[in-house]
């Protein structure tokens, strides 16, 4: 017993030897989330850079998406940078937490990018104080996805899909849905549809326009479209995304609006190959509603305070700035980029076998450039969280769309 | 008759209870697509699940990383602990006792309350991705110290006693005497330990940066974050991390109960 503990404690400290890599020393850190979707692209990028700057090498580390927002509150809030890499994947709509939270936290990217390149509203997620805090990575511009097969058997094309609004697509819905039986849309409590509709008319949850969440026409308008959606007999009830993912797989669903990142998850099912299409966003009836509009994507930060920010920085301008890592995130991965001048290649006019061979990635590209920006704030994620827990009320008739944005006005809010 | 509908029923509820494992091992042999459609038959999918969790998930070293950490836990927490208990048992005194009640009360605190300002101290005294910043975190464990000094309570003075008039050395008495009459309480410290070493997730998470320091729970928690997951291999890894518990339940299980009504008989 006393032999065999004094050997483990022996064989914990040679093995607590093996210590970490030490900062400032070329070697740059990245924390990303998803194998087959964010780290290839930053390994490309890695590769690109070293054709000319052959002496840095890279770390680029595989984390979960909330994991990573864990550990970075943690390091922050403990006021150290110590154990945290040079760079990190932010999703968009927590940027401005983290911005708001920690003002020192990360290095301004103005000096490295010309942000009149990127994305409008891509750009302004992580911009804080007139400086702008990252490189925007992947547009998560949104579409509506569906299953042309089965909505041409019903008697539609996609002119009829074109420039109509919701009330319009739900009539289309409800036909296709007595005609063949699928179902269209579907709904769980993540807000990810009202989310596609309040941006697709340029506003944002608790909007600094409007002192009540209540007066916002647009809020008000998404949750009552939500609610039509919610009580259609030809919408799919899905309590999580895996139950969406399986109704999409298995052909009950007919049509989903997501981001252009849900391709990777539609063409899982081979069998399926030429049968799907997607027109755009349907629109709100309010005052500046468009067909754009865009679903998640995140964005690439510099963490100040580990001595390589200039590297850093100058490795995200430099890697993604050229059209080659574009080329390949679409080609290689299915991701569409926030860079202007790379949205035009000739990757993007390939047609998609998938897709009936349509070249969908120059059309939602296209829809990038004009989805409207809005501001993610602090306060708009405490109001979507709070709407999570309380918008079934809502949807179950328990209280009217005023009574509840009040509710969460008060809970949210006015603290 | 009753005899009958008592087997029904527990026969039903046993397959509500492995019908969980029976999914995940059946998931393992199957591609995601299948597993989203609810496939409920083996398929043939298992060996490129292994090899995207064998190779792109580096299951062999998450594998290492999580036995290593958990049985130098083990080893240490409950030689501290037991240890501890035994000198606050036998060699207390006024001072000892009120030293003991603060150390218990600490119990009350939440992880969550404490894990900047421990987070603060790892990193001064640079552990920051190092095994040891996880293993010496759960070495002194208050749980272990009040269970081993419950136990203890019931154990007869007489046999240290006749130790020490015999002339036994303390440290012999401990390892010779109590150690092996309390195989009970060792074999149910041992389940718990390895319990919450081997499931620990929030603080390897905040001290263990890099790849190569990735335990199971973290390697799954990071396989499922992504726009398309492998289930398959999220399964295969499951599975994997399972196994280990079973084996440590079943082999002390039939102390682990005794354990718990626990004393040197």
């Amino acid at each position: 017993m006393k032999k065999l503990s004094i050997f483990l404690f022996a064989a914990i400290l040679v093995l607590a030897g093996c210590g970490s890599s030490q900062e400032g020393d070329d070697v740059l850190t990245i924390w990303a989330w998803d194998a087959n979707y964010n780290i290839p692209i930053l390994e490309k990028a890695a590769e690109i850079y070293n054709q000319t700057n052959p002496e840095v090498e890279f770390d680029i580390v595989e984390k979960g998406l909330e994991d990573i927002e864990q550990s970075l509150h943690t390091s922050f809030a403990s006021g150290t940078t110590q154990g945290l890499p040079d760079i990190v994947l932010i999703q968009d709509d927590k940027a401005q937490l983290f911005l708001n939270s920690y003002p020192d936290a990360f290095y301004a990217m103005d000096d490295a990018i010309n942000t009149s390149d990127f994305l409008d509203y891509k750009v302004s997620t992580c911009q804080y104080q007139d400086a702008t805090y990252c490189l925007p990575f992947d547009s998560g511009v949104a579409g509506l996805f569906y299953r042309k097969d089965i909505y041409e058997e019903a008697g539609y094309t996609a002119a009829d899909l074109e420039d109509i609004t919701w009330a319009e697509y739900f009539e289309i819905a409800d036909d296709v849905y007595q005609q063949t039986g699928a179902k269209s849309l579907n709904y769980y409590p993540s807000k990810a549809l009202i989310k596609i509709m309040m941006q697709s008319a340029g506003s944002w949850f608790a909007d600094a326009e409007y002192t009540n969440l209540k007066d916002n026409p647009v809020l008000v308008e998404a949750l009552e479209t939500s609610n039509e959606i919610h009580n259609a007999e030809w919408a799919l009830e899905t309590t999580d995304r895996d139950q969406y993912v399986s109704g999409l797989n298995s052909g009950e669903l007919a049509s989903i609006s997501e981001g252009v990142w849900i391709i990777s998850t539609l063409t899982q099912s081979s069998d399926q190959s030429g049968k799907w299409a997607v027109a755009p966003t349907p629109k709100l009836e309010v005052d500046g509603a468009t067909m754009y509009s865009n679903s998640g994507g995140g964005s690439l930060y510099v963490v100040n305070g580990t001595g390589d920010e200039e590297l850093a920085a100058d490795f995200l301008g430099t890697a993604f700035t050229t059209e080659d890592i574009y080329d390949f995130m679409l080609s290689e991965v299915g991701a569409i980029g926030s860079y202007i001048p790379a949205l035009d290649s000739d990757v993007y006019q390939e047609e998609i076998a998938f897709f009936d061979n349509e070249p969908i990635y120059a059309t939602m590209a296209e829809w990038a450039e004009s989805v409207p920006s809005v501001e993610y704030t602090p306060e708009a994620a405490e109001v979507i969280s709070t709407l999570d827990t309380m918008s079934n009320d809502y949807f179950t008739g328990k209280v009217t769309v005023e009574e509840l944005l009040d509710n969460v006005q008060a809970q949210a809010l006015d603290l | 008759m009753k005899q009958v509908f008592k087997h029904l029923f527990l026969i039903l509820i046993s397959l509500v209870s492995v019908f969980p494992f029976f999914w995940i091992v059946v998931g393992m042999t199957n591609t995601t697509e299948d597993i989203y459609q609810s496939k409920l038959t083996f398929g043939n999918a298992f060996f490129e699940n292994l090899s995207v969790a064998l190779n792109q998930n580096n299951l062999i070293h998450v594998l290492f990383n999580s036995l290593f950490v958990t049985l130098s836990v083990i080893v240490l927490a409950i030689c501290v602990s037991s240890m501890a208990a035994y000198g606050f048992q036998f060699f207390g005194n006024v001072k000892t006792e009120k030293l003991y009640d603060i150390i218990i009360v600490s119990l009350m605190i939440p992880f969550t309350a404490l894990m900047i300002p421990l987070y603060k101290q790892i990193v001064t005294v640079g552990l920051l991705d190092n095994y040891l910043a996880v293993i010496l975190q759960a070495t002194a464990s208050v749980f272990l110290l009040f269970y081993f000094r419950q136990a203890l309570k019931n154990f007869p003075l007489e046999l240290i006693e006749a130790a020490r008039m015999d002339g036994l050395q303390e440290y012999l008495i401990f390892f010779k005497i109590v150690v092996p009459s309390m195989k009970s309480t060792y074999a149910a410290a041992i389940i718990f330990t390895f319990m919450s070493s081997w499931n620990n997730y929030l603080w390897p998470l905040l001290v263990f940066k890099s790849d190569t320091m990735k335990t199971l729970p973290l390697a799954i928690s990071t396989m499922s974050s992504g726009y398309s997951v492998n289930i398959g291999a999220v399964m295969i890894m499951i599975v994997i991390s399972t196994i280990p518990a079973l084996i440590i339940f079943f082999t002390f299980q039939k102390h682990f109960v005794a354990g718990m009504v626990g004393s040197a008989k």
